[in-house]
């Protein structure tokens, strides 16, 4: 007999990869062409998927999630550079596990978690993206008009993923960690 | 109240930033063949997301049409029109041709020379985007077995979209014109030329404005002919990108930063999202 604990994450894994897919393949399709072509929303599903492990189950894990997907989407398209989605997911993974306050895990909390997460995420890669010289828009544009629409697109997927994820994710054993200090 | 950041996890922060800003730097200025990983990897993710983009996208598909019925009937009209002046031209064309190919003897053309302009456009489906907004990459379901390189260019009916930057054993990415920016140290600018004045406009061009959405091109002499309302089509003179390929169309144009050469905006003909089967254009070559 397979591991319960194996098989959920066995589960949880497969289910990313095809978050992975649907964010690529299926959401270009589902969006209206004007989020793309004078905004730029790009929703990110998969991060707050990871978002939602490291709250309700360990950051530990969503921070490793965090980097095999990021580094997943920047293998696969590898444009510029690799390594700037796998930083930006597993610090925004690990951070928000790290000011989530268990137990008692209250949803409004949670969502403004997501929300910092996801604005933390945007800004890490724009970041990046202007340290190499890449991308050179202005900021404040990017900002209005990409980031937090975007962040606030992740949280509406949010709101919709999370009674799975924490029926799936939250487990009764004290699976978590406290925060031991070094 | 807990310490935020203990010894301990500053000093793995610091080891995981010094990694990932080393891996990027490694990974910026790689040009070419992919390893054997990356291949692997994107063309089983690429298998997967065919699966999901290629249904999705007739459905999408079937929604415009439906949406379309309505004008159906006056692009008809306009269509008819087209065709009578098709068929004129195509024996125009028939008889240039003709006449093009005769003076190509006289003159003792090399085959090289002959074959130069006759491109392969090959057709490709788009399988995924990429869902960073600083890197607009696609994947296309061509690849090394079918003779895509790095560095063809990519076009829709409509226009020039990009260049090839990635190539696996079946499938390749592509990256779009909208990440062009001449600041940063890899990037390749596209001569382009006016179509009509071939011989006399040029200019490169090399920037992508995101927040207006059109192109700038630079380096355009002052005497240059060049106006508002031209076609802009890639002159081939950059060795990178075959001739022709139709760019944009010229919105403005006005003196450059440093006084010497005039820089052009341009609105790409193409559009950039809900791409189902781009053209990959092959430069014949002769070895």
């Amino acid at each position: 007999m397979i591991n319960p604990q194996i098989r959920k994450w066995f589960l949880i894994s497969v289910a990313l990869l095809l978050l992975f897919i649907f964010e690529s393949s299926l959401l270009p399709w589902l969006i209206p062409p004007i989020w793309r072509t004078e905004l730029l929303i790009y929703p990110k599903l998969v991060l707050v998927s990871i978002l939602f492990i490291s709250m309700f189950s360990n950051r530990r894990i969503g921070v490793l999630y965090g980097l095999a997907l990021g580094l997943l989407q920047d293998a696969v398209f590898y444009g510029h550079m690799i390594g700037v989605n796998s930083f930006a997911y597993a610090i925004c993974a690990y951070i928000a596990g790290l000011i989530v306050k268990p137990p008692t895990i209250l949803i409004v909390p949670v969502f403004f978690i997501q929300l910092l997460s996801l604005l933390l995420y945007e800004l890490t890669t724009f970041a990046i993206y202007r340290l190499f010289n890449i991308y050179d828009a202005p900021f404040g544009w990017v900002f209005t008009d990409g980031m937090l629409p975007s962040a606030l697109v992740g949280l509406f997927f949010a709101l919709a993923l999370y009674l799975p994820a924490r029926k799936w994710l939250e487990s009764p054993s004290v699976e978590r960690e406290t925060d031991e200090e070094s | 109240m807990f310490k935020f950041m203990g010894n301990k996890r500053l000093f793995t922060l610091l080891a995981a930033i010094m990694f990932f800003i080393a891996l990027m730097g490694f990974t910026l200025t790689v040009r070419g063949g992919a390893t054997w990983p990356e291949k692997f990897v994107s063309d089983t993710v690429a298998f997967a997301q065919g699966l999901v983009y290629k249904p999705m996208r007739s459905i999408a598909g079937f929604f415009d049409d439906v949406r379309r019925l309505k004008t159906v009937y006056e692009e008809n009209q306009a269509l008819r029109l087209t065709l009578s002046q098709y068929a004129r031209d195509t024996a125009r064309l028939n008889d240039l041709e003709a006449q093009n190919e005769r003076l190509m003897e006289a003159l003792q053309f090399t085959e090289r020379q002959k074959q130069e302009d006759n491109y392969i456009y090959r057709i490709a489906e788009v399988i995924s985007e990429s869902p960073d907004r600083y890197n607009r990459t696609i994947k296309i379901n061509l690849g090394e077995r079918d003779g895509i390189k790095v560095d063809m260019a990519v076009a829709t009916v409509d226009g020039l979209i990009g260049r090839v930057v990635r190539v696996a054993p079946f499938t390749s990415n592509v990256q779009l014109i909208t990440d062009l920016n001449g600041e940063s140290g890899n990037v390749k600018g596209i001569a382009a030329t006016v179509r009509g004045n071939e011989g006399e406009s040029f200019g490169m061009i090399e920037f992508y404005d995101a927040e207006q959405g059109t192109l700038l091109m630079t380096k355009i002499e002052q005497t240059d002919q060049l106006k508002v309302g031209d076609t802009v089509v890639t002159s081939g003179l950059g060795e990178l990108f075959p001739k022709g390929i139709v760019i944009g169309t010229v919105i403005d144009r006005r003196v450059g930063d440093f006084g010497l050469t005039h820089t052009a905006t341009i609105e790409p003909a193409a559009r950039f999202t809900h791409l189902r089967e781009v053209f990959v254009i092959e430069v014949p070559t002769f070895d």
